[in-house]
Formats: structure tokens, C-alpha cells, sequence
């Protein structure tokens, strides 16, 4: 199983509260990180792409869009995409299990 | 500032660009406008250039990586349904936007498609559709055969087929038929009909009902019943002005009053096979009455029989049937014994159409092999467009478009092609249609059946779908990814025009091969035919009128007075300005079969009376010296010592062979009647070499020429000093004044009767002859192509050769060579595949082997030449490439 890339992990993150069109998404990711990761709309769009065609994102129709003034691009994540947020997640959730806990031996043995 | 970034967004990849641009342009400018001061904003500027980078590396890995899972919804489906709607208009609209090579295309694929559906709808017309008469599947024509090899004809004994229709358990319907040429009308416009002698059931047998009055009844068939006659349409709108007030009325034929009883339906043919004795597609129709008890022994065969099998029986088990009733037939009559008698039940549809198969055959495949021809150039057409629209298609496949949907996209343009190659074939075999079957003449049978009905029409899309499948599927697939991806970086050089080259060669290769073999058939078939045009027909053609005459019973009762009549003829015909001599024979050469005499060379073929079998005429003096054969010994018949009946014979070289394998054959006794019989022999007075009686290709059976027994209908031969058809009026106004009541047919020069003989040989050659310069010209065109196309990539090396002092000689030569040793790979794979399929020629050639060899050499010759001067015209401006301007270019 493909490890999502961190772009599309936050991206998937930003997703899985509420449907975004690009910048919002861009505007989400970089709130999460702090401000650490920016994403250019060139790559952002890129990678949203390639998303698309993964079935982890969905574009929105029209109709499905919320109102909105400019008329952007809205996307929405998809099942395969919750599940693959939720793999991820639990994959990250363990990694940190075990990196704290080895981390806290090594703390023990060094005091 | 704006304008830098615009300028900095122009590196998208296009198709990206498109899609996404305005959403990029709106984020970098909202960007910007947070970024002040001219070092900020151009960092942001740098950024963005990082940014499209970024972007374009990443789409480029994303091609190398498997889709993480293809997931279809509806909405999917609809996508498809709307990337096809798509594809459709980009297609159009880039056809649309190449007019000339639009034009190139579909006249190629027009023509192609034309003569291929052109050709099968004659196949279609001629060999599938089924007769049109009731269950034609089922309808079986008997067969006869006598002997080992003496007589085979489509002919029996009525007595015969009335034990069948008493006996066989498969069969549900038997009919029986014969055919007589008489006299219809009496002084007054006489003219010499085909009159079909039928059972009652014979019409609804073939499912065919009167259009006006009715069929013959059974007490119509009974010896000595009413005289009574049904029209063909033919006759009818011809002779009786379409009058249906005609039926009740009474005509002469044969001199004997007839009522019409009824008129047939314009729609009715009676489809016989070529070898069909005495019957015919008659013009007029009467009950047969047969005299059963003065009925002659069983072998003589003058009558055609034709079964329905029953619903279900395959013809298999109809001729097991047909087998067990033959060894009955046998066991109770001497005579089927001894001529070793073989009923065979044949299905009438194949039989009918079973000479015009082969020829059609290699026809459906020589112009199958041009449409393949024309989807070879169709082919390199697309090649050549997409090469040039590449970097376009590289640029979807960067952004994702699969390697399906690019290819889609080739499918799609070819498939539009192909509908207007579709359209343009259609159009043109509709004038196919019309003009074949006057090519063809009498040499195809069924020609009234050839139309562009569904099936045709079916075949048509198909092929040009197939054909679309043929030239779509080469450019579609050498749109593989990798290609395409190096497409984009090397900007239209390197490998990927080289793999490009290397495809357009193999096709080139192919094309040409396929044209090789092509014309390799078409040269056989011309050396076929040129083999036939020196066949010696066993007499002289030239200068020859001929004629039938006929008289009828009423006016001419005895023989003695038919022959009076002749001699009055003869002198005063002789007497026409132009005319050399004059002659009689009962029928004439390369008209049919005719009647047939068993003769026997020893003792075992005396027992087994009919084994051996012979052709017969009856010819009046001088006859053979008039139609031009060669007396090799004895003598012809003279006035002085014409005696009727067959005391006398001239033999031919083969029956003599046969007879006297000794020598001796002049004055020699023929035994022409069974063991038993008072005076059973023949004296032969002279033999002559064998005159082609049956078809110009084979010499078939034996043949005895006895003194002319005059009947009703003979046929004259007329030699003349100059051309015949000057005499022909003349002659034709003679013979009106010395006896107006008789029918005078078919006023002809022999040498049409040669031609007729050589008419179907004579329609393959033009078909042939036609696809093969259609495949030379193709060909020749689609080398031009290739070749330019090699030195168009090749200005540059061509340049800097030049420019190091290449002579434009050596240049030309060099492109030449490249020609050169193309064709020359296509010609040798071409020979090859023609001598292996040349098997399939067999049967069909004439006095020619299908690996003649000085056929493949001129083809190897002729292509050659061609070749050459295809590869000229690019090999000439190769020469002109200026180093300067090519090394620019770069």
C-alpha cells in the first residue's frame, strides 16, 4: 500500500472537515502546519489532480458547489480517500505509540 | 510586475494550463498583492517558476506510477461519455483543419472501400444470396453420370425419376422438366423460342405462381393432352405487348395451335448449371407429354430431374438415399449396370454458380488486398498527422490522459475516416453495381441478383471499420508512453522519429510486398489469358458468320424436304457478293452441350455399353473445310456419297487415338451400337483434329462428325472474304425470301462465340488489371511518401554532408539506395508470399503455372521502375537542401 506523500495527507486532512476549493484547501494546510507548509498552486493543483484521478478527491459538480462569488474549483474527499486518511492516520498513530515509547526507554536507561 | 508572472504561467504545461490557469493566476496574484517592494515580488516570481517546475516533475514521475486504484462510478461513465463527445470534436475539428490530407485520405479509403463492396456484392448476388425460389436450400438438381468419365451431365430418364418420387423416403417433391427450341407464329414473324417441356408441379415447385391464369393441371401432362402454353414475362412484354387479355388466346408453336393458359411473373428465373441439356430458361412453357410405353431404354437422358429434400435432411444422407435407389436402379436395369450408372444429388444453388466461384474468389482477394494497400497509406497519413500533433498528445499524456484515452483519440479521427470512407464506397459501388455486371456479361451467372441489399450494405460499414481498425490501431499504438514522454523532451528528434521511421518502413515493406503478390496474380492471369487468346480452338474463326435457322414440322415435313430447302439455301447464299462457301452443322461450337455417342475401343467397353462416350454433330459436305479445321487423313462427306444415317463418320485425332492406338484408323469400323445390334459399326472416312466443342481451356470428350441428319433446327456456317457482320444482312434477307416461315437466330461472327467463350476470362483480367495498377499507384504513393518524410528528418545530416562536399550525385544516390533496399526487402517477401499462395491460383489459371517465373521477374521489374521513380522526387530535393538554411533550422 502507497504511503501518502505529505502534501496529499494534508491535503486529505483539510478535506475531511469540509469540502474546499483550492486556495481554501492551500489556506487550511498552511493554518495546520503552522505556516511551515506553503503549497504553490501550480504543484497544488498538480498534485489535486492526480488525486482526482486516484479516486481519493472528487471534483464537485455545479450544483454541489456552495455559493460562492468566483467560481472555483470545489472538491470534496471521497470514501477511498477517508479510508485512506484513516490508514495513514492509524499507521502515524502507531508510529508515534512506538516512538514514544522507545523514546521513553531510552529516557529511563540514560537517568 | 503582473505581466512577469503571466509571463512565468506560460511554462504550464498547455492542456494544464487550460484547465487550471485561471484558479493559479488568481492564487499567484492574491499572492502577490500580500508581497510589496520589487525584491519580494520577484523572490514570489521565482517561486512560482519553482512552483511550474516542481509541477512538471511531478506529472512527468506520476506517468511511471501505477494508478493508485481505478475506481468507476456512473459519474465515471458519463466522463467517458463525455471525453468520447470530446474526442469526437477535436477529431472533426482537426480533420477538419487538413483538408488536404482529409482529401487524400478518404478518396484512398473511399476507393477501396468502393471496390471492395463493389466486388462483394457481386459475390454477395452470385454466390450467397439463396435462389429465389421455395426453400432453395433444399432444392437438389440430379445428376447422371455414365461411364468412367463418359458422361456426366445433369440429365436423366423419366422413368428413372419417376422411381425416385415413388421410392425415396427424404425427398417431399420431385419435378421434371426438358427443353425443345421450336418455331412460335406461324409466317408472320416466325422466330425460334426456348420452350421449357414441364411437369405440372414444376412452377409451384420453384414457388413461383402465374401472374395471370394459371399453372398446368395433371391431366396436362398425359400423352396426346391438350395443347397448351405459358408465357414467360419476357415473351410476353416482348411479343404480346404485356396484354393479359393474351391468356385464352391460342398461339403457333411447332406449327400446332396452343391456348395461353397463363402468364409467369417477371420475377421468375429458372437458374440451371452451365452443363444443363435441352432445358433452359425457357420463354415459353408447356405441359411435357410423355409417351411411357415408346419411351426409349434408360440411358438415354434427355430430361433434368430436380428433388426437394425434406425439412431437416442434410444433403449428405439425400445422396446416401439417392446411392441405395441408384444400386435398385442398377440391379433391375441392364443398361445402368453396364454403363456403371452414378446418381449424384447436387444442391442446385452451388451448382448454378460453381464455374464463376473461383474467378470470384481470387477477385474478393485481390481487392481485399487493396483495401489492405489503401489502409497502408491511410496509415502513414495518420503516422505523418500525429507525428506532427505529438508534442499536443505528449502534453495530455503529461497531464494524465491514459495511454487509452490518447489512443482513443487516434480511434476516434480514424473511425471518422472510415465513415466517410464508408460513404464515399458506398456511392461508388453503386456505380460498381452497374458497371460489373457489363463487364462480366453472359460468363457470371445470377447477375440480376447483384444489388446493394443490407447484407452488402453491412459488409461495407465492416470492412471500413476493420479497415479503421487496420491504419488506427499502427499510429495508435506507437503512441506508447515512453514514446511520448520523450517526445516532450527532445522537442521531435532523436529515437522516437527514428522508432517512427522504422514503423512507417514496416508498413511500406508491407504494402509493397502485398502489391508484389498482387500484381503477380494479375500478370498470371494476363499470361492466363493471353494462353487462352492463342488457344487453338480446332478451327478458324476468322471470317466466319454463323446463323440458326429453324423450320417447323407443319411447313417442313420430312427430312428430304429440309434438306432440299438447304441445297436451295446453300446455292443461292454461296451466290452473295463476299461469301466463300457455305456449310450445316446441328449445333454449332462453344454452345453447350450437345448430343452424345457411346462408342466402344475393345471388348470390355462393348459390354459396358455407354462407358465411353462421345461428342456427336451432324454437319453437311464440306462442313469442316467451311468452319476451317484440319483434315489430318481422309476425307470429309462429298455431295456424291452423303448417306443418312451414321454409316459414315470423320473422327477426331482423340477418338481415333482411342480406337486405333495402332494406326489405321481411316477406313476403320467404330463400334456405335450395343453388343447385339445388326449392324452396330461406323466406317470412319476421315479423321480430323479435335475442335473445342465445349470450352476453349480443355479438350473434353471424342468426337464423331456424321453426315447432317436435318433436323428442324440447324445451325449454318458462312465463310466469308471479309468481314462477316457485312454479310450478315444480306444473308439474313436471303434466307427470308427462299423460305419466309423460317427463324433465323443468333446472325453472328464465330469470333464473337470465341469471345463469349473467353468472357469471364476476360472480366478477371479487367478486375485484375484494374487492382493492380490501384495497388501499384497506392504503393507508389506511400514509398513517396516514406521517403520524403527520411529526408525530411535528414536535412541536417544531408546538410552537413553537402557541406563537406558531398556531390549531389552521390547524395541522390544515397536516398535511392534507402528506396532501394526497402523495396527490395518488399519484393523478395512479395514473391515469397506469392509462390506459397500460389496454389490458390490453381484451377483458375490456364496454360500458365502459378510460379511462372518470367511473371515474377517482370513484376520484380515493373516494381523496380515504379519504385525508382517514386523515390526520385525526394531524392532530387534532398540534393536541393541548402547546409546553411538546415544547420539553421536547429
Amino acid at each position: 500500500m502507497n504511503v501518502l506523500n505529505r502534501q496529499s495527507h494534508y491535503i486529505l486532512l483539510a478535506l475531511s472537515a469540509r469540502d474546499l476549493h483550492g486556495s481554501g484547501i492551500a489556506r487550511a494546510v498552511l493554518e495546520e502546519t503552522e505556516g511551515e507548509l506553503r503549497l504553490w498552486p501550480a504543484t497544488l493543483y498538480g498534485t489535486l489532480e492526480l488525486m482526482v484521478r486516484d479516486g481519493l478527491i472528487a471534483e464537485l459538480e455545479e450544483g454541489e458547489r456552495p455559493e460562492e462569488s468566483e467560481r472555483r474549483r470545489y472538491y470534496r474527499i471521497t470514501r477511498l480517500g477517508e479510508k485512506a486518511l484513516a490508514r495513514e492516520t492509524e499507521r502515524l498513530a502507531r508510529l508515534v505509540k512506538t516512538a514514544r515509547q522507545n523514546l521513553r526507554r531510552r529516557g529511563s536507561e540514560a537517568s | 510586475m503582473d505581466r512577469l508572472i503571466r509571463l512565468c504561467l506560460r511554462g504550464l504545461p498547455p492542456g494544464f494550463r487550460e484547465k487550471y490557469g485561471r484558479e493559479i493566476e488568481l492564487d499567484v496574484f492574491e499572492a502577490s498583492r500580500a508581497e510589496a517592494g520589487f525584491w519580494r515580488r520577484s523572490k514570489l516570481a521565482g517561486r512560482v517558476l519553482t512552483d511550474i517546475v516542481s509541477l512538471r516533475w511531478m506529472l512527468f514521475r506520476a506517468e511511471r506510477r501505477p494508478v493508485l486504484k481505478a475506481k468507476r462510478t456512473r459519474s465515471a461513465m458519463f466522463k467517458g461519455l463525455e471525453a468520447f463527445q470530446l474526442d469526437l470534436k477535436f477529431a472533426a475539428r482537426s480533420l477538419g483543419k487538413r483538408p488536404g490530407f482529409t482529401l487524400l485520405g478518404l478518396l484512398t479509403l473511399g476507393l477501396g472501400i468502393g471496390a471492395v463492396t463493389s466486388v462483394f456484392s457481386v459475390v454477395n448476388g452470385v454466390l450467397l444470396r439463396p435462389l429465389a425460389y421455395t426453400s432453395p436450400e433444399r432444392i437438389v438438381i440430379l445428376w447422371h453420370d455414365l461411364g468412367n468419365g463418359a458422361q456426366s451431365l445433369p440429365a436423366l430418364h423419366p422413368k428413372d425419376l419417376f422411381d425416385y418420387r415413388e421410392r425415396s423416403e427424404l425427398f417431399e417433391e420431385w419435378t421434371l422438366a426438358t427443353g425443345n427450341e421450336l418455331i412460335l407464329g406461324g409466317e408472320e414473324n416466325p422466330e425460334l423460342v426456348d420452350v421449357g417441356l414441364v411437369e405440372a408441379n414444376f412452377h409451384s415447385f420453384f414457388g413461383v405462381a402465374p401472374l395471370y391464369g394459371r399453372s398446368f393441371t395433371p391431366e396436362e401432362n398425359v400423352y396426346g393432352g391438350p395443347k397448351v402454353a405459358i408465357l414467360s414475362h419476357r415473351l410476353w412484354t416482348r411479343r404480346y405487348g404485356s396484354d393479359p387479355g393474351i391468356v385464352g388466346e391460342t398461339v403457333r408453336l411447332a406449327g400446332e395451335d396452343h391456348e395461353i393458359v397463363g402468364v409467369l411473373p417477371e420475377s421468375f428465373r429458372l437458374h440451371l448449371p452451365p452443363e444443363a441439356f435441352r432445358l433452359r430458361d425457357a420463354e415459353i412453357w408447356t405441359p411435357v407429354q410423355i409417351d411411357v410405353a415408346s419411351l426409349p431404354p434408360r440411358n438415354y437422358t434427355g430430361y433434368t430431374g430436380f428433388g426437394r429434400m425434406r425439412p431437416g435432411i442434410r444433403l449428405a444422407e439425400a445422396q446416401q438415399e439417392m446411392e441405395a435407389l441408384e444400386a435398385q436402379l442398377k440391379e433391375e436395369n441392364p443398361e445402368h449396370q453396364a454403363a456403371n450408372l452414378q446418381v449424384r444429388a447436387v444442391a442446385l444453388q452451388g451448382d448454378v454458380v460453381k464455374r464463376a466461384r473461383p474467378a470470384l474468389r481470387i477477385l474478393m482477394a485481390a481487392v481485399g488486398f487493396v483495401l489492405l494497400i489503401a489502409c497502408g497509406n491511410v496509415a502513414q497519413l495518420l503516422l505523418a498527422r500525429f507525428r506532427s500533433a505529438e508534442r499536443e498528445l505528449s502534453v495530455r499524456a503529461a497531464m494524465g490522459a491514459s495511454r487509452f484515452r490518447l489512443a482513443g483519440l487516434v480511434v476516434v479521427e480514424s473511425f471518422l475516416l472510415a465513415l466517410g470512407g464508408f460513404v464515399l464506397g458506398v456511392l461508388l459501388a453503386r456505380g460498381g453495381i452497374e458497371l460489373l455486371p457489363r463487364f462480366a456479361g453472359a460468363s457470371v451467372p445470377r447477375l440480376d441478383d447483384v444489388v446493394l441489399d443490407p447484407r452488402v450494405l453491412a459488409f461495407a460499414l465492416l470492412a471500413s471499420f476493420a479497415a479503421a481498425l487496420v491504419f488506427g490501431l499502427v499510429p495508435a499504438l506507437s503512441l506508447s508512453r515512453g514514446n511520448l514522454v520523450a517526445a516532450l523532451g527532445e522537442g521531435g528528434r532523436g529515437s522516437a522519429s527514428r522508432r517512427h521511421v522504422r514503423l512507417r518502413n514496416v508498413l511500406i515493406v508491407g504494402e509493397v510486398a502485398l502489391s508484389v503478390m498482387l500484381l503477380v496474380a494479375t500478370g498470371l492471369t494476363l499470361r492466363s489469358f493471353a494462353a487462352l487468346l492463342e488457344a487453338e480452338p480446332g478451327f478458324r474463326a476468322e471470317g466466319l458468320l454463323t446463323l440458326r435457322l429453324s423450320v417447323s414440322r407443319a411447313d417442313y415435313p420430312e427430312q428430304e424436304s429440309r434438306r432440299v430447302l438447304f441445297e436451295r439455301l446453300h446455292e443461292r447464299l454461296e451466290a452473295l457478293p463476299g461469301v466463300v462457301s457455305v456449310a450445316a452443322v446441328n449445333q454449332l461450337p462453344l454452345t453447350g452441350s450437345g448430343s452424345l455417342q457411346p462408342f466402344a475401343y475393345d471388348e470390355e467397353t462393348a459390354r459396358n455399353w455407354e462407358s465411353v462416350t462421345a461428342d456427336e454433330r451432324f454437319v453437311s459436305p464440306g462442313f469442316l473445310e467451311v468452319l476451317g479445321a484440319t483434315l489430318i487423313a481422309g476425307r470429309e462427306f462429298t455431295e456424291d456419297d452423303v448417306v443418312l444415317g451414321k454409316r459414315y463418320a470423320v473422327i477426331d485425332e482423340t477418338l481415333a487415338a482411342k480406337v486405333f492406338p495402332q494406326g489405321g484408323a481411316l477406313g476403320g469400323q467404330v463400334r456405335i451400337e450395343p453388343l447385339g445390334t445388326e449392324d452396330p459399326f461406323t466406317e470412319a472416312v476421315g479423321v480430323v483434329r479435335h475442335v473445342k466443342l465445349h470450352d476453349l481451356t480443355k479438350p473434353l470428350l471424342p468426337q464423331f462428325y456424321f453426315p447432317q441428319n436435318w433436323w428442324l433446327t440447324t445451325s449454318l456456317v458462312v465463310r466469308t472474304e471479309g468481314d462477316p457482320a457485312a454479310v450478315a444482312a444480306s444473308a439474313r434477307d436471303e434466307i427470308r425470301s427462299v423460305a419466309p416461315d423460317a427463324a433465323v437466330e443468333d446472325v453472328a461472327p464465330m469470333a464473337d462465340l470465341l469471345s463469349q467463350a473467353r468472357s469471364q476470362a476476360r472480366f478477371t483480367l479487367v478486375l485484375m488489371i484494374g487492382f493492380g495498377i490501384f495497388a501499384v499507384v497506392l504503393a507508389s504513393v506511400g514509398l513517396f511518401g516514406v521517403i520524403s518524410y527520411a529526408v525530411s528528418l535528414r536535412r541536417v545530416e544531408l546538410g552537413i554532408r553537402m557541406a563537406l562536399g558531398a556531390t549531389p550525385a552521390g547524395i541522390r544516390r544515397r536516398v535511392l539506395g534507402e528506396g532501394a533496399r526497402l523495396v527490395g526487402v518488399a519484393v523478395v517477401v512479395g514473391l515469397v508470399g506469392a509462390a506459397f499462395s500460389g496454389r490458390f491460383l490453381e484451377g483458375f489459371l490456364y496454360g500458365v503455372e502459378p510460379t511462372d517465373l518470367p511473371t515474377y521477374a517482370a513484376v520484380a521489374g515493373l516494381l523496380a521502375v515504379v519504385a525508382l521513380l517514386a523515390c526520385w522526387v525526394p531524392a532530387s530535393r534532398a540534393t536541393r537542401v541548402d547546409p546553411a538554411k538546415a544547420l539553421k533550422a536547429e
